[in-house]
């Protein structure tokens, strides 16, 4: 797994590629609590190139979900790939993460 | 074991039977034979020594004893006072004797052929008879004169003689271009001065039709009637001792050269090999061990024809007076 | 061949074969030229002693040859009265003391005439001079080679060396000197005889006895026919030639010697010694006015013995000095390699794991210092690494340990004794769950709420190892504890009061899916729900396969929200459950491809038929198996299979 973060309209990008397995989970969970801690409190997502998730990375993402969520911030996720979207179905996560299809409609949604 | 050493053994043995074979007979003529040889002791009678050496003349029954000869021994003498029973000539001087008119036989014709020899430095421009023209010639006293001299007139050749009593010396030194030699003595002599073979021109008498051939055994007419028997049995037995030398040649040798010392001879061990070499060569010239004894009427003749031009003689003795086979060598 | 030998014997050995070269070069070149030194300074030497030999003995032959020739000369010129001529002979005879005797031989009639053989002879006998006249006819002088060589050649001349006529021991030699009879006008000039003089060699012997020649060198003496004249071995002396000589040992050279020799020229040869066998270096010359020839023999192992000792000296002081280098070559090499020997010993014993052992000092800055250092700083790195290594090792324990541990938690609390209830006839149930070695977090659980109603649920906790267990155990202890307390609660509330349980201080974030149902065995009415887990299937009597797939809401531990409602299904005898976690469906083969629920389904399809919980269990277990192969389990695998049967129950 590879993060990128950048910066675009006052939120913080995370480009998260390959899969968010047992493995990779604690590196992402590391990460995200720096950039939390570093102040961030808007961040978006970017799932397009996200392999596969196990419920190691649905519960990291669930945790910065409620980390952003104590702080007041934003959370967003775009631009899922199908089974990856099945996973957060059976979990219900569809209803709890917001979901957008694309960058422009997450960086709308937190405008 | 070699076929040789086969040989060495048989040849005692061989003697031991005829020893005793002969034994009773030789008690009945016990009589001392003397033998006058017509030089000093050399290989030349090799024959001799060795079968008195080694006890064949015992063995046959004989006792002999040998006289040698030298400058001051006259073997005609020898045998003419009875200081000696047998005696060994030339076949040429021996018939010169016999047509002065002494008694003498031929009884073994031991030497087969001519053993006279030219002999020239090619530095003289010597190499066919016809360049010995205007050339000096040293001839050897009258005994050895008569071929070469046939040799001058039957070639017509203009040559200057030179009588010479002592030997190459003068030839050595350049006082005559040509020089009679016997091919086992004086011819090694020759080329044991330093003189190699290739640069002398040699003719060999017995090419030019004087094959006359020398050593021969003789006695009285009254010593051979006297005792026939002995005298078959002395030939044999130096036809024997001749077979030893040649088959024992440095056994042979060390026989000669203690001869030699005992005479007071300088005692010339290559000289004498040499020539115990050459006797072979005309003893036995056809090679292996067939001797033969016998005097061939022709040869006679032949030999008798060069006296009579050269004038040696006026008469030549009967074949038959002069030459009796004796023993079992003398057949044809 | 050197490969296996050390450094120290290397260096040796070629440092010790370049200096051997380069000796053995300098050595053979000296020695070439020292031989060739002495060989020239021998030659020069044999030369000399060659020469003054000749001139002394030429003084001799020179001196005597005067006579006769002095004689000739009084003679030719006009001593012709026989008794002044007798005088004149003995009184030379008298006062010369090396002659022996002197004649005068005529030819015929030349002195008297009619008169063959005139010969005059004076000679010495026991002091007194002794007259006599040769003209015996036996004897017949003429044609003596004295006489008769001189005549025809028409010069003087040395004879050959002869024995004296007294039967002694005394070589003796004439000089012939012809004469002419110059004045009775008519015959002008006409050869008329020989004058002789006869001498004794025997002084020769002693001249050539005083030869200094080295230990065993000799000189002898050729006449002009190649006659011993003079040599060690008194059987050759007058009697054999030296081509005798050569022809007994067939020695063309030695011939070829001899040729030489007689024929007057001067030379220096080298041949084999005849009797010794020895080779010897040989220098020969003439005696111009006899003809004789004399040679001076030189053995060359005389002529080399001061180089033969010196060259063995030097062999001796070379095999020394190689010796000494070799040890000082082995001293130094050993000096130079020792710190590597040292560091090859310090090296061996940090590869057999002591990082501690001392490495060998080196002050030096060359190529084995820094090589020493080398090997510092890597010792260092290594022990470093090493102590890291031991301690990620430790925390991999540790971890191995935890999850062991984690393990034996998630083992110890699911039921595994198959089949749970032995003694009843109406429901079989199976379960599995296989560790990966990520120790997961799945459950499930079974039991019987009543004598009716079986309660049985799977689980999926997110995450592994411990902290996963862990929150296994507590979802697990939940289930039962709420199960317990409220009997009659539907499977909706249980899971929304476990919900609310575990979202309490629930900051790691942890949750768990979880599918939770009971099942009135009587009636085949079964109540379930769904908290985010894998939908169920159900095998009815008929074999047709149906998904439970109504989700009621987020997994357990997620958030408090809305409570969770309850589905309700019935189904038949002959019905079989089959609960799964995602460990089956996400199963991963070495291509990275998922089993996925399609492949789940295939497997239940052949197994419609089977009643059996064990067997659909060991069959889906047995596709998942061989769809991953040797990839290496990722996940729990787990699985409980519902058999109901149905009809009344009845205690077996």
């Amino acid at each position: 797994m590879e993060l990128k973060f950048y910066q675009e309209n006052n939120a913080t990008i995370i480009e998260i590629i390959g899969s968010l397995d047992t493995m990779t989970a604690p590196e992402y969970e590391k990460q995200m609590i720096e950039m939390i801690d570093g102040g961030s409190t808007v961040f978006i997502a970017d799932c397009t190139q996200l392999d596969y998730i196990s419920s190691s990375g649905l519960r990291v993402l669930l945790m910065t979900l409620k980390n952003i969520s104590n702080k007041g911030g934003k959370f967003i996720l775009f631009g899922m790939q199908e089974p990856v979207f099945e996973v957060f179905k059976i979990c219900r996560f569809d209803n709890l993460f917001t979901i957008v299809a694309d960058k422009s409609a997450a960086l709308q949604s937190i405008a | 074991m070699s076929p040789k050493t086969k040989q060495n053994i048989l040849i005692p043995i061989v003697w031991f039977c005829w020893f005793f074979l002969l034994n009773i007979k030789s008690f009945a003529d016990d009589k001392p034979i003397k033998l006058v040889l017509q030089w000093v002791p050399q290989a030349q009678f090799a024959g001799y020594y060795t079968a008195r050496k080694l006890g064949i003349y015992e063995i046959y029954g004989i006792d002999v004893t040998i006289i040698p000869g030298g400058p001051n021994v006259s073997v005609i003498d020898c045998i003419k006072t009875g200081k000696a029973d047998f005696g060994t000539f030339f076949l040429l001087n021996a018939t010169k004797r016999v047509a002065q008119g002494i008694p003498l036989v031929n009884i073994a014709q031991v030497s087969r052929r001519s053993a006279l020899m030219l002999v020239a430095k090619k530095s003289s421009s010597i190499f066919r008879p016809e360049d010995m023209n205007g050339k000096k010639i040293g001839i050897y006293k009258e005994d050895f004169s008569d071929i070469p001299l046939a040799f001058i007139s039957n070639n017509r050749l203009d040559v200057t003689v030179v009588p010479i009593a002592t030997g190459i010396n003068i030839f050595l030194h350049g006082g005559t271009d040509l020089t009679n030699v016997m091919w086992y003595n004086e011819y090694h002599t020759i080329l044991n001065c330093g003189y190699n073979a290739d640069e002398l021109t040699t003719f060999y008498m017995s090419d030019y039709g004087f094959n006359v051939p020398e050593d021969g055994i003789y006695c009285l007419r009254s010593t051979y009637d006297a005792n026939p028997e002995a005298c078959e049995r002395f030939i044999e037995a130096t036809m024997e001792g001749w077979l030893y030398a040649f088959q024992h040649p440095s056994e042979a040798l060390d026989i000669i050269i203690e001869e030699m010392k005992a005479e007071h001879i300088p005692a010339n061990l290559a000289h004498q090999q040499w020539m115990l070499a050459r006797m072979r060569d005309i003893i036995l010239p056809d090679g292996g061990y067939e001797f033969s004894t016998f005097l061939s009427e022709e040869t006679y003749e032949m030999m008798g024809q060069i006296l009579l031009k050269n004038a040696s003689i006026s008469t030549l003795p009967a074949y038959n007076q002069f030459y009796l086979p004796v023993g079992k060598y003398a057949e044809k | 061949m050197l490969k296996n030998r050390s450094l120290r014997f290397k260096l040796s050995a070629f440092i010790l074969t370049g200096t051997i070269l380069v000796a053995a070069v300098l050595f053979s070149y000296y020695y070439s030229v020292s031989r060739k030194l002495i060989l020239e300074s021998a030659l020069t030497n044999a030369r000399h002693l060659t020469m003054e030999t000749v001139n002394s003995v030429e003084n001799v032959f020179r001196s005597t040859a005067k006579i006769p020739e002095n004689l000739v000369y009084v003679f030719e010129t006009g001593v012709t009265d026989e008794k002044a001529l007798y005088r004149f002979m003995e009184t030379v005879v008298k006062n010369n003391t090396e002659l022996f005797g002197s004649a005068i031989a005529f030819e015929p009639g030349a002195m008297v005439p009619g008169v063959e053989r005139f010969a005059p002879y004076f000679y010495k006998n026991n002091g007194q001079i002794v007259y006599s006249n040769l003209s015996d006819p036996a004897y017949n002088y003429h044609l003596q080679d004295w006489y008769q060589i001189p005549k025809e050649l028409n010069k003087p001349v040395w004879s050959e060396p002869y024995f004296d006529e007294g039967g002694g021991d005394i070589i003796m030699a004439t000089y012939s000197v012809p004469f002419r009879w110059p004045n009775d006008g008519v015959n002008e000039n006409k050869f008329r005889g020989i004058i002789t003089i006869d001498i004794s060699l025997v002084w020769l012997k002693q001249v050539f006895e005083e030869l200094s020649i080295y230990e065993t060198g000799y000189g002898f003496l050729l006449s002009q026919s190649g006659k011993f004249l003079v040599h060690p071995d008194p059987d050759n002396v007058m009697n054999a030639s030296i081509f005798d000589i050569a022809e007994l040992q067939q020695d063309e050279k030695l011939r070829e010697l001899g040729r030489k020799m007689v024929r007057g020229q001067t030379g220096f040869m080298n041949i084999i010694e005849p009797v010794t066998g020895q080779e010897v270096y040989l220098c020969f010359a003439p005696f111009p006015s006899s003809g004789y020839s004399m040679g001076i023999v030189i053995p060359t192992a005389e002529l080399f013995a001061g180089l033969t000792r010196l060259n063995r000296n030097v062999a001796i002081i070379a095999v020394l000095g190689l010796l000494a280098l070799f040890g000082v070559i082995s001293l130094i090499s050993g000096r130079i390699t020792e710190p590597i020997r040292r560091l090859s010993g310090a090296t061996t014993l940090i590869g057999q794991g002591d990082f501690n052992a001392v490495l060998p000092k080196i002050d030096t800055n060359d190529e084995i210092g820094q090589l020493m250092r080398s090997f510092e700083t890597m010792q260092i790195a290594l022990a470093e690494y090493i102590e890291n290594l031991k301690k990620t090792t430790a925390d991999k324990e540790k971890i191995e340990g935890e999850l062991r541990i984690a393990h034996d938690i998630q083992m110890s609390i699911i039921p595994r004794t198959f089949p749970p209830f032995p003694d009843r006839s109406d429901v079989d149930i199976y379960g599995i769950l296989e560790s990966a070695k990520a120790v997961g977090g799945d459950l499930y659980d079974f039991f019987l709420l009543d004598e009716n109603r079986l309660g049985a649920a799977i689980g999926d906790v997110s995450g592994k190892g411990v902290p996963a267990s862990l929150f296994m155990a507590v979802t697990r202890t939940l289930l039962r504890a709420k199960s317990m307390n409220m009997k009659n609660a539907s499977p909706g509330k249980i899971v929304t009061s476990m919900d609310i349980d575990l979202c309490t201080e629930n900051d790691a974030s942890m949750f768990v899916t979880f599918f939770y149902f009971i099942l009135n065995l009587k009636t085949g009415e079964l109540e379930y729900c769904n908290a985010g887990h894998n939908p169920p299937f159900v095998l009815d009597e008929d074999g047709e396969i149906t998904a439970i797939d109504t989700v009621h809401g987020f997994p357990l531990g997620v958030m408090e929200a809305e409570p969770y409602e309850t589905g309700k299904i019935k189904i038949r005898p002959g019905t079989r459950i089959v609960l799964y976690t995602d460990g089956v469906t996400e199963a991963e083969n070495e291509a990275r491809e998922l089993f996925k629920e399609k492949r789940l389904l295939e497997t239940l399809k052949l197994m419609k038929d089977v009643q059996d919980p064990k067997e659909i269990t060991l069959a889906v277990k047995k596709a998942v198996k061989e769809f991953t192969l040797e990839a290496e389990q990722s996940d729990d695998l787990t699985m409980l299979v519902i058999n109901y049967l149905g009809g009344n129950y009845t205690s077996k």
